[in-house]
């Protein structure tokens, strides 16, 4: 999703106003730690290398070439560097496993986003988020809540169109699943 | 056509669901640590200099006027027999007698060789200097 005034924005930073990139910032600055956070599940390390992804953007972006969105260009340096950040980590991290939750039989609940509203609904499905893979977390989010479309989804992460669809009809059958699991429970 | 509308039902869910999270946020003193850090960067960021050469136009001007000064001296002393017409009255004037100086050609070659390194040196170093200002 491309902010209002970006390019804007971007001219002014490059002018050394420093108060327009603040403001740019501001603009990405939940979703930049959000992404860095559901890839290092520690909000101290996420602040760090939220706050190095905007150092980083700053000291580029006279290298930036418009070629590409603003958003995906800053949500693809959040990526790599959180991925970095965890290699770095070397710490065993258990994300749990979703691969025996059964493929979708076709009977869904025709109420069940309803019923989903009424429970804690987002307490269990962040639950359900966390068990996902970081790269699925990843393309969820930005599918789903920064509502960017595949193929930018695809140049963030690294990954061919057809592998990020593949991936995203995994996970919603893996989420609906749990979902459903809870709302019946 | 059921699986279409299947597939429409569980991402309008999930849609609407994800939506109603909202995103994670960082600290309160995440923007002042970040404009705090960025203020520093730019503090240390040295400033391009402007390429600018280490003689000036004006510099030029003089050491020119004093090598060809040197050179029509030179010129003019080699020549056995002859004064220069224009500096002949200067010299009776001050009773020097340039005519008794003798500059030998080797001499001669040496200088314009020593003026001619020097002037490429000065411009060589020029450069190397002003691109390690840029580097740094």
């Amino acid at each position: 999703m491309e902010k209002k005034g970006d390019h804007h924005l971007v001219a002014q930073v490059l002018e050394g106003n420093r108060f327009a990139y603040a403001k740019l910032v501001a603009q990405y600055r939940d979703m930049v730690f959000t992404l860095a956070l559901k890839i290092l599940k520690n909000r101290e390390e996420a602040e760090e290398v939220a706050q190095d992804v905007f150092i980083k953007v700053y000291q580029s972006l006279n290298r930036f070439q418009g070629k590409s969105k603003l958003s995906t260009w800053v949500y693809r340096i959040a990526y790599n560097h959180s991925l970095n950040q965890l290699k770095a980590n070397q710490k065993n991290r258990n994300t749990g496993t979703l691969e025996n939750i059964q493929p979708i039989n076709g009977n869904y609940e025709p109420d069940a986003f309803e019923m989903i509203q009424k429970t804690e609904n987002s307490q269990t499905l962040q639950n359900a988020l966390g068990l996902l893979p970081e790269t699925d977390q990843i393309i969820v989010t930005l599918y789903y809540y920064e509502e960017l479309p595949v193929k930018e989804i695809a140049e963030i992460v690294g990954l061919s169109v057809q592998n990020v669809k593949v991936k995203l009809h995994r996970s919603r059958q893996k989420l609906y699943e749990t979902l459903k699991d809870k709302i019946t429970a | 056509m059921k699986e279409h509308d299947e597939q429409d039902y569980i991402d309008g869910i999930i849609k609407e669901a994800i939506q109603s999270i909202p995103p994670e946020k960082p600290g309160k003193d995440f923007m002042n640590n970040l404009m705090k850090e960025i203020d520093r960067i730019e503090a240390i960021k040295p400033v391009p200099v402007k390429a600018k050469p280490t003689i000036s136009a004006k510099g030029w001007i003089l050491v020119s006027s004093v090598i060809a000064i040197v050179f029509a001296l030179l010129l003019s002393s080699g020549q056995t027999g002859q004064s220069f017409p224009l500096l002949s009255g200067w010299y009776s004037k001050i009773s020097l007698d340039f005519s008794a100086i003798s500059i030998p050609n080797l001499f001669t070659l040496g200088m314009i060789s020593f003026l001619f390194f020097f002037v490429l040196e000065i411009f060589f170093i020029t450069k190397r200097l002003n691109n390690e200002k840029l580097n740094q």
